[in-house]
């Protein structure tokens, strides 16, 4: 059996805390309801962030990223014009020395 | 007025230059078709990982009449406990059992900004076929994005291997299930529930089971795309166009034998290896973004 990290033991006991109050509150009156509900979405705020800290630690791409392929991609389609320029003026050429 | 004698080697320097084009300009259009692979295969691995984490945070989905009929226990309970309604308890009674999760955008935010990462990263080779004579340095520079995208599906696997997720609302169900059937004396009844609730249990875990691997063999999927991808900018001079086409038929077909292997952490392991190669490589090594991945967490 793998040894498991630390993150994967505290993942499971805060998702354990989160599914046993939320049994809990769908059972419960509703004062008592409404005494547990900040609680329960506290902790299931607690838990995505959580998740989303660990996704993150494996995320490179940044919106600064987005911006410099967006560059790129415009550098290529400038390119893409000057290239059709170009071919326009290369044909002209071919086209004069025939006829010279 | 040009003399006809230059205007014949420039007219015949032009059709070697067009006809050299017409090589050159399917190798563009190769590299276009396995860049919109990789961002396909990619976008299809980001949208299985959210849809994980979606359900990792959920609370049950359940029809009108099953929350019409939680409303009806609540008021049966307030009548029964003699209390008598307020306003805060009957703003209560209209959220019903649903939570609100204020990270929910949050995780969302991020799983758009990964799909609008691989889009981008497509969308930028689209005028190549008409613009490669003068997109070299563009295409070299767009290198280190394919390679960071690369090893970016490769940390999601891993996470999803080392942390997988759960249907939480489903679980939920179930043991509110399992508490009702610990109240039924009639024995028979009782044990036609247990059976019944042993199948979904058996279910719940398979289908669970089933999901994570999905997600993760879809994310290697992906980065296999995505290697070969920064392999063809890296030797784009190089290679033929029967290289290119060969290359990206290789990556096709090992994609698809991915899909089908049931080793998990046997590919998990490999593509580790393939990231830390990335990294060790002193060509590739400058280009990746090193933020993330040393994937320690709080070991």
């Amino acid at each position: 059996m793998p040894k498991r990290d630390n993150d994967a033991i505290l993942l499971e006991q805060m998702g354990h805390a989160v599914t046993d109050l939320e049994v809990r509150f769908r059972r419960s009156t509703l004062e008592e309801r409404v005494a547990l509900r900040p609680m329960l979405e506290g902790m299931l705020a607690d838990y995505t962030r959580y998740r989303l800290r660990l996704l993150k630690e494996g995320t490179i791409t940044t919106e600064e990223d987005l911006r410099e392929m967006q560059a790129i991609k415009k550098e290529i389609d400038k390119a893409a014009s000057k290239q059709s320029l170009l071919k326009a003026i290369a044909r002209t050429v071919a086209f004069i020395a025939t006829k010279i | 007025m040009r003399n006809p004698r230059h205007c014949a080697p420039i007219a015949a320097l032009v059709c070697l230059a067009l006809a050299q084009a017409g090589c050159t300009e399917k190798k563009a259009q190769a590299l276009v078709v396995a860049a919109q692979t990789f961002a396909s295969e990619a976008k299809g691995a980001v949208q299985n990982v959210r849809a994980l984490y979606l359900a990792d945070i959920s609370s049950p989905d359940e029809t009108f009449e099953k929350q019409s009929a939680q409303v009806a226990v609540a008021i049966e309970k307030e009548i029964l406990s003699g209390s008598s309604m307020n306003d805060e308890k009957f703003a209560e009674l209209l959220k019903g059992t649903t939570l609100s999760n204020p990270a929910l955008s949050e995780i969302n935010q991020e799983f758009d900004l990964l799909e609008r990462a691989y889009s981008t990263f497509a969308s930028m080779y689209e005028s190549l076929p008409q613009g490669y004579l003068f997109s070299r340095q563009a295409v070299k520079n767009s290198e280190k994005h394919a390679i960071n995208l690369t090893v970016q599906l490769i940390n999601m696997a891993e996470e999803v291997e080392k942390h997988p997720l759960q249907f939480r609302g489903r679980r939920i169900l179930l043991q509110e299930r399992l508490k009702d059937v610990a109240g039924i004396t009639n024995e028979e009844l009782r044990q036609a529930s247990i059976g019944i609730l042993s199948k979904e249990i058996v279910h719940l875990r398979q289908e669970e089971e089933k999901a994570n691997q999905q997600a993760i063999l879809q994310c290697l999927r992906a980065a296999e795309a995505g290697k070969r991808v920064a392999q063809l900018i890296r030797d784009y001079d190089k290679l033929s166009l029967e290289d290119i086409l060969t290359l990206t038929g290789d990556a096709l077909g090992f994609a698809s034998a991915i899909t089908d292997s049931a080793d998990v952490k046997a590919l998990v392991a490999k593509y580790n290896g393939i990231r830390e190669t990335i990294e060790n490589d002193p060509y590739w090594a400058p280009l990746l973004d090193k933020a993330i991945t040393d994937s320690g967490g709080t070991n």
